[in-house]
């Protein structure tokens, strides 16, 4: 599937944490960001990246993880989108992306609540 | 820990030994001859020394980190550490290179630690510590891999092994 460049912090996170890297790594191939050979899907930035991800959103990774694959999948959008970006970029562009559907997501959830009880 | 410090302590226990002044000239003058003499080995010149016989140099690092050097004094592996790199000035023995290796081993009263005596003055010794790093190669993260795959450390066995699931490769894999 590809190639990383990632190895210390692939190894510190074998050490402390194995399961995560285990679910990037998941997670990237469910992505499909490295279809079209395209280079540094497995570099630090994005391991990086997906792990601050996996931090920021510990209690909703699974909400987390769906919106990355109906929002972000495909290599061409990771060519397009992510690749131009640099590290930072590309946590605070993801981060938008997630929190923006997950606000949605809690707003749709709240008004079929509002309006079953209703 | 300042160097000052680390100097005045180690000071404290060489004039309780009475390894100061005329004393610790002639000592160590005897020990740099004897050793040219008799410790020369493919041109290197080595003797071992206690570690409070060898002098910081204020012109080198300001601080020494007394956490790492504890940990290299109660960890001390000769294979593992190189010989500290010492030369001679007005009759002192002074650092060059291993600072934290000499104060560890004076930390936990270490009797000896093997030393690397270099013919060179003060201001070669500065030069040569300022181009050391060099041409010095500098192990990467892709070379620990092997190794640690080879003796089965635990996280990089993980790393492997979580890698090859997923058909992630990376350099310096090998087939189990």
């Amino acid at each position: 599937m590809g190639s990383t460049t990632a190895i210390t912090d692939a190894v510190k996170m074998c050490q402390k944490n194995p399961e995560l890297w285990d679910k990037i790594l998941d997670l990237i191939g469910r992505l499909g960001w490295n279809g079209n050979d395209n280079k540094g899907v497995y570099s630090s930035y994005n391991i990086r990246t997906l792990r601050n991800l996996y931090a920021k959103y510990a209690d909703r990774e699974k909400d987390m993880e769906n919106v990355l694959l109906t929002a972000c999948s495909g290599s061409e959008y990771y060519h397009n989108n992510l690749m131009p970006l640099a590290q930072r970029q590309r946590f605070d562009y993801l981060n938008q992306i997630i929190s923006t559907r997950l606000e949605n997501i809690d707003f749709l959830t709240q008004s079929k609540r509002k309006a079953k009880t209703a | 820990m300042s160097v000052d410090a680390v100097n005045e302590e180690m000071q404290k226990v060489r004039n309780i030994e009475g390894f100061s002044g005329d004393a610790e000239r002639a000592i160590v003058s005897s020990l740099v001859a004897s050793a040219k003499a008799n410790s020369r080995i493919g041109g290197k010149i080595y003797l071992v020394v206690p570690p409070m016989y060898i002098h910081f140099p204020k012109w080198q690092r300001c601080r020494v980190d007394i956490n790492h050097a504890s940990r290299i004094g109660t960890e001390y592996n000769e294979g593992k550490w190189d010989p500290v790199k010492v030369f001679v000035v007005n009759g002192q023995f002074v650092c060059f290179e291993g600072m934290h290796r000499v104060y560890g081993t004076f930390l936990v009263n270490r009797q000896g630690v093997l030393i690397e005596l270099l013919e060179i003055s003060l201001t070669e010794a500065i030069y040569l510590f300022l181009s050391q790093g060099k041409t010095r190669y500098q192990l990467k993260p892709t070379d620990y891999i092997r190794p640690s795959l080879v003796v089965e450390e635990p996280e990089y066995v993980a790393f492997q092994d979580i890698c090859h699931t997923h058909n992630v490769t990376f350099l310096g894999m090998m087939t189990r």
